[in-house]
């Protein structure tokens, strides 16, 4: 009998997480750069993790017909990975943040804040879609 | 096959599901910690509480409330919001259209949005909290007015609630917007909008609208303008929305919008027969000049931002039920533009700003001394004299030669009543040394109603030619002190007799000798000194002027003169501690940094001095050393080992309640106790309330806002519920007054312009009962930063123009309060007067300027209620952040006025500004930050804030050591302790939400563990088969 190797749902979703993953990872070092948040920066945790999320993901793709344990895990540890980024990059921030949106609230301040928020947003989103990723399959057969 | 494949693929799902749930769960473990009192202040939780075991009988409460209940509490704060109202609205027009009899209380016509929809409190600041279902439910104007038995025209009322969409405003705040019905102030970089109405959509909206009039034709006009922490009126039409062409030519003028409707009502009146009154609804000074030469207007009444309960004072005023006392704490101009002050006013940035260290604008206040009435009435003594090109057109509003009556519509300190009283200053006494001067003054109700009236004594002192070799400035008036008679009936009199502090009167000469043997002090000089009282500042320099032999219509009979035979540099050479003062702010002054660059305006030449604008400086590399906020380095220095900590001498910080000796010894062994971690953390990590220091069992204390009331929490956030504990203030937990946030009391400057020290103290008695039952005890509750100018949108939360009226008030509001002992506190120190770029402006000005106006209006405070607690400014002095600078925070604050409390940082978060090492060097005490109660997160918010680094350094920990110190004895001799003993102990509680995170951490690990196995299994059995 011969074996197809059909692509699952699991490969798009997992290269869109890791995708949505490096959006905000680009947003945190877009933020870390700007005037009201330069003095916190970003710390080497949050791109550390952003960057083994998105190696995990694609580790997954790769791995799975070889692989097949060491892939799913790469689901999980992508999972903490960014989950570790989100909480590392807002923790830091939240009080700047509620400076920002009370005692130092201008056009500038809120510009500067919209990369915080959308990092933030970005990461956690791809918590989600890593979740639903790992309920799809890479391969189908 | 299907069933192995999907197998793995749910069993992967759900493990990487609690796998990233549970790692969610663990990162909030460590984000709660670190925040943790401001969870615990969102939530009303707590996560430690106190235990105390025995008491041995003692009453382990020091401070006792006059109030029995919290209803009692809540009344007592209505009643004082009442008054607070009935005596600081200001009566500024009159044509005997007031009082209001009972008949004409029935026929009212509210006009103007803002008659609906007041503004009684701030937008961002002493914002209104509207509370209901409680003893002391705040009300609007329509509410009180119905309250005390007034009818309206329902008519009209209709016709604005339906127009209501078309008057709202925007605020941006949290991240979001937020819509208001009343009107609001613009932001730093906003514009005004008018949002009256304008007649064709009154009329669109209700063609028959003006019909109801007929009938009810006492029509009240309610014009407003709001106030905003982070906001500013512009100044000029660059501060008006561009697209309304409205002819408004000030955001603080009126709008056509305003005086169609103010004419409208005139006009109606021709008809109608009735009256207009119209209602100033304002903290910042308006320009009024075209409703006072309204013949018209038949009454204009300023009522401030009268909180949640001062429209029943107001009332109480329409109907006659009081006559009108207040008076005005600002110069209302005609133009306020043209002040001095204003040619240095907004976003005036450095050339070479630099976010990275907060440098973007620097302010030169180059108006000297001469801010508000100081400018105005200076200025008109020197034209009446002829002196110093005061004439001259530079400055004026209308292009040709400056006139007093041209640029004043009202002067500081008027005001009007329904009667007439007639004042004699019977005699003076000046006593130099004891630094008095006692008068006595008579006041005698001449007419037919009974009132109360204010006593305003000033002194003008001689401007010499010393001072213009020296470069003193000397206004030509100056308020010195003032008194409330009570109310008097028709026909009655009264002697109140004023002691006032001869060092309120004393000139600060940057050139003089002093005693500490350099250069700067106080100095009085050679010359004639008039004394005087009248309505207003400009009623008394007139009278002065008619001393002086000027017929422009004073009163020479209100004036005594006193002489100096020569100049006195000995009898303010040191201060009422015994300090000798010397130049603390020289670098203030631009032109110690940048030479040439400013003229400071002196009326030795009003015309070649006036203000120009300066702007596009260019800070020096000397200069960026200092605002790069790195002026300290901590380093190996002394011998460290002569410096305790973790000392164990049995004491713990109620061992001291009530010490009020801070050399007593035992401070020390007690400090000797406190470890430098704790040190280190509470310094870094001040955060919004002080948290415990277990080494000694400080108590976590709670910080408020203010000054508006405690608006920060519920009153039943941290009241005690525990009757077991013997608290008198101990609350039913289903009481509905715990519900009630205090954020309802009436602005600052309607507390000032009741010019009533009496009644400033019975507002501090609320307070200081409120902290009690609300277990409140820091309350940033003293706005003290003066009105440099009308436009800037804060001045709501503060006094006056004027630094005496600042410092009277305020003294007697902190004294009363502390009786309670609350930690009430003088903000912001200092030279906060503006909103835009607060937080890095550089602000420049002279030190006589510095020491004369602001700092005089705290330094009473701090001298006389010995406060326990100041908070400091956003802003920097010169290119000094404020903490920073020693020469305010540690030579003038603790050493020239002998403070001795608690200091904390306003609201900064930036680390790099926030120069925690050089403010503890300089006796602040806490930053504003929170964090993780612990070394290593103190050390990642401040780098260079290690415990090996700062365990060299000798100094520091001297400073550390002292700050904790101070803050400590704060807290000692304040209702903090109240329930402590010696034998108190911190126990930590476990919260709900704290349980909750365990519960949610367990059930995700044991998911994770769960699903993970069974993926192993299903795995092992796929391979099987």
């Amino acid at each position: 009998m011969s074996s197809t190797n059909k692509k699952g749902a699991g490969l798009i979703l997992s290269l869109l997480t890791a995708v949505v993953g490096a959006v905000g990872l680009g947003f945190c070092i877009v933020n870390a750069g700007t005037d009201s948040f330069r003095k916190i920066g970003t710390s080497p945790v949050v791109i550390g993790c952003a960057v083994i999320a998105i190696l995990a993901l694609v580790l997954r793709v790769v791995l799975d017909k070889k692989l097949a344990i060491a892939a799913d895990a790469m689901s999980v540890v992508a999972g903490i990975a960014l989950v570790v980024a989100a909480a590392q990059f807002i923790s830091p921030r939240v009080n700047t943040i509620a400076s920002i949106m009370t005692f130092t609230n201008n056009a500038q301040t809120m510009a500067d804040l919209s990369s915080a928020i959308y990092g933030t947003a970005a990461l956690l989103i791809a918590v989600v879609l890593n979740i639903i990723a790992a309920f799809t399959n890479v391969n189908e057969q | 096959m299907s069933k192995k494949k999907s197998g793995r693929r749910v069993w992967r799902g759900v493990t990487t599901a609690t796998a990233s749930l549970l790692a969610l769960s663990v990162c909030a473990s460590t984000v709660v910690d670190g925040f943790r009192t401001d969870i615990d202040k969102f939530l009303g939780t707590k996560s430690t509480k106190l235990v105390t075991e025995s008491s041995d009988g003692t009453d382990l409460y020091t401070f006792k409330s006059d109030y029995t209940s919290t209803t009692e509490l809540l009344h007592g704060i209505q009643d004082v919001g009442e008054r607070m109202s009935e005596e600081g609205s200001v009566l500024l027009k009159n044509n005997g259209a007031l009082p209001l009899t009972k008949d004409e209380t029935q026929k009212i016509t509210l006009l103007g949005f803002s008659s609906y929809y007041p503004v009684q409190g701030g937008d961002m600041g002493s914002s209104l909290v509207e509370n209901t279902g409680t003893d002391a439910d705040t009300v609007d104007m329509v509410q009180a007015f119905k309250a005390k038995g007034f009818s309206m025209n329902q008519t009209v009322a209709d016709m604005y609630e339906a127009l209501q969409p078309t008057f709202k405003s925007e605020v941006q705040s949290w991240g979001g917007t937020i819509e208001y019905n009343h009107i609001t102030a613009p932001s730093t970089t906003g514009v005004f909008s008018s949002k009256e109405p304008s007649q064709a959509a009154l009329d669109g909206q209700n063609a028959t609208w003006k019909d109801s009039m007929n009938d009810n034709n006492v029509m009240i006009v309610t014009i407003a303008r709001s106030a905003s922490e982070n906001g500013t009126y512009q100044p000029g039409t660059a501060g008006v929305d561009p697209t309304q062409n409205l002819n408004q030519t000030d955001p603080l003028g009126l709008s056509d919008d305003e005086r169609d409707l103010i004419n409208a009502a005139v006009t109606a009146k021709a008809a109608n027969g009735g009256k207009v009154i119209v209602l100033l609804n304002n903290a910042s000074a308006m320009e009024v000049q075209e409703i006072e030469d309204n013949v018209g207007v038949d009454a204009i009444l300023q009522v401030g931002l009268p909180g949640g309960y001062g429209f029943y004072g107001v009332a109480d005023i329409l109907s006659g039920a009081v006559s009108p006392s207040g008076h005005l704490t600002d110069t209302y101009a005609v133009k306020n533009a043209n002040s001095p002050a204003a040619q240095n006013f907004g976003d005036l940035q450095w050339t070479n700003a630099n976010p990275d260290i907060s440098m973007n604008d620097a302010v030169v206040e180059a108006e000297n001394i001469y801010i508000g009435y100081k400018y105005y009435e200076t200025r008109y003594f020197d034209t009446v004299m002829g002196q110093g090109n005061a004439a001259s057109t530079v400055g004026s509003s209308t292009g040709s030669a400056w006139n007093y009556d041209d640029e004043v519509t009202y002067p500081f300190g008027y005001g009007l009543s329904y009667t007439t009283f007639e004042q004699t200053l019977d005699n003076l006494n000046v006593d130099l040394e004891n630094e008095t001067v006692t008068a006595n003054v008579t006041v005698k109700n001449t007419g037919s109603v009974a009132g109360k009236d204010v006593v305003q004594l000033y002194v003008s002192l001689p401007y010499t030619d010393y001072d213009k070799e020296h470069g003193v400035e000397k206004a030509a008036i100056q308020l010195l002190d003032y008194g409330k008679t009570a109310e008097l009936a028709p026909g009655a009199s009264e002697t109140v007799t004023i002691t006032a502090d001869m060092q309120n009167m004393a000139s600060w000469d940057s050139t003089a000798d002093n005693a500490a043997g350099t250069k700067g002090c106080y100095i009085l000089d050679a010359g004639d000194y008039y004394f005087t009282i009248g309505n207003g500042a400009h009623e008394a320099v007139q009278n002065v002027l008619a001393a002086e032999g000027q017929d422009v219509g004073g009163d020479a009979d209100k004036a005594k003169s006193w002489n100096l035979g020569s100049q006195d540099t000995t009898t303010f050479a040191t201060t009422k501690n015994g300090t000798a003062v010397e130049n603390q702010l020289a670098d203030m002054d631009v032109n110690y940094w940048l030479p040439g660059t400013a003229t400071y305006l002196t009326r030795a030449d009003w015309e070649g001095t006036f203000p120009k604008t300066y702007k596009d400086l260019t800070a020096s590399d000397e200069m960026i050393d200092i605002l790069d906020n790195d002026i300290y380095e901590i380093n190996a220095n002394g011998d460290p080992s002569t410096v305790t900590f973790g000392a164990d001498n049995g004491l713990t910080l109620a061992d001291l309640k009530g010490v009020s000796d801070i050399n007593d010894e035992r401070w020390d062994m007690l400090m000797d106790e406190i470890t430098l971690e704790e040190c280190m953390i509470r310094t870094g990590f001040g955060g919004t309330s002080t948290k415990v220091i277990e080494s000694i069992m400080s108590p976590e204390a709670i910080q408020n806002d203010g000054p508006n009331g405690f608006n920060s929490y519920p009153l039943g956030q941290y009241a005690n519920t525990d009757a077991s504990t013997g608290d008198p203030c101990v609350v039913d937990a289903n009481d509905p007054n715990l519900t009630y946030k205090m954020g309802t009391m009436v602005n600052e400057t309607v507390i000032a312009q009741t010019f009533n020290k009496d009644l400033a103290a019975d507002y501090g008695r609320v307070i200081g009962n409120y902290s009690l039952w609300a277990n409140t005890a820091i309350f940033w509750g003293i706005g003290t930063n003066l009105h440099r100018l009308p436009y800037n949108a804060r001045n709501h939360e503060y006094y006056s123009e004027d630094a005496v009226l600042t410092a009277g008030q305020g003294t007697a509001y902190a004294a009363a309060a502390m009786e309670y002992g609350v930690i009430i506190a003088p903000k912001h120190l200092a030279f906060n007067d503006t909103e835009i770029n607060r937080t890095g402006i550089s602000v420049f000005m002279t030190e006589q300027q510095a020491r004369e106006n602001e700092l005089r209006g705290t330094q009473g405070i701090v001298e006389n209620a010995h406060v326990l607690g100041v908070m400091t400014a956003y802003n920097r002095v010169g290119i000094t952040q404020d903490n920073a600078h020693t020469g305010l925070m540690k030579n003038i604050l603790r050493n020239e006025w002998g403070f001795q409390g608690l200091i904390s940082e306003d609201f900064i978060q930036n680390a790099n500004y926030v120069v925690l090492k050089e403010a503890v060097l300089n006796g602040v005490t806490m930053s504003c930050n929170t964090g993780d109660n612990t070394m290593a997160a103190v050390s990642e918010k401040y780098p260079y804030w290690t415990v090996e680094a700062v365990s060299q350094d000798t100094t520091m920990m001297t400073a550390l050591k002292q700050a904790m110190k101070y803050q400590n004895y704060a807290l000692a001799n304040s209702n903090a302790m109240d329930g402590m003993t010696s034998s108190t102990r911190l126990v930590s509680v476990r919260t709900w939400y704290d349980n909750a995170l365990v519960a949610v951490q367990v059930v995700f690990a044991a998911l994770t563990v769960l699903a993970a196995a069974m993926y192993v299994l299903n795995d092992r059995k796929s391979k099987k088969q």
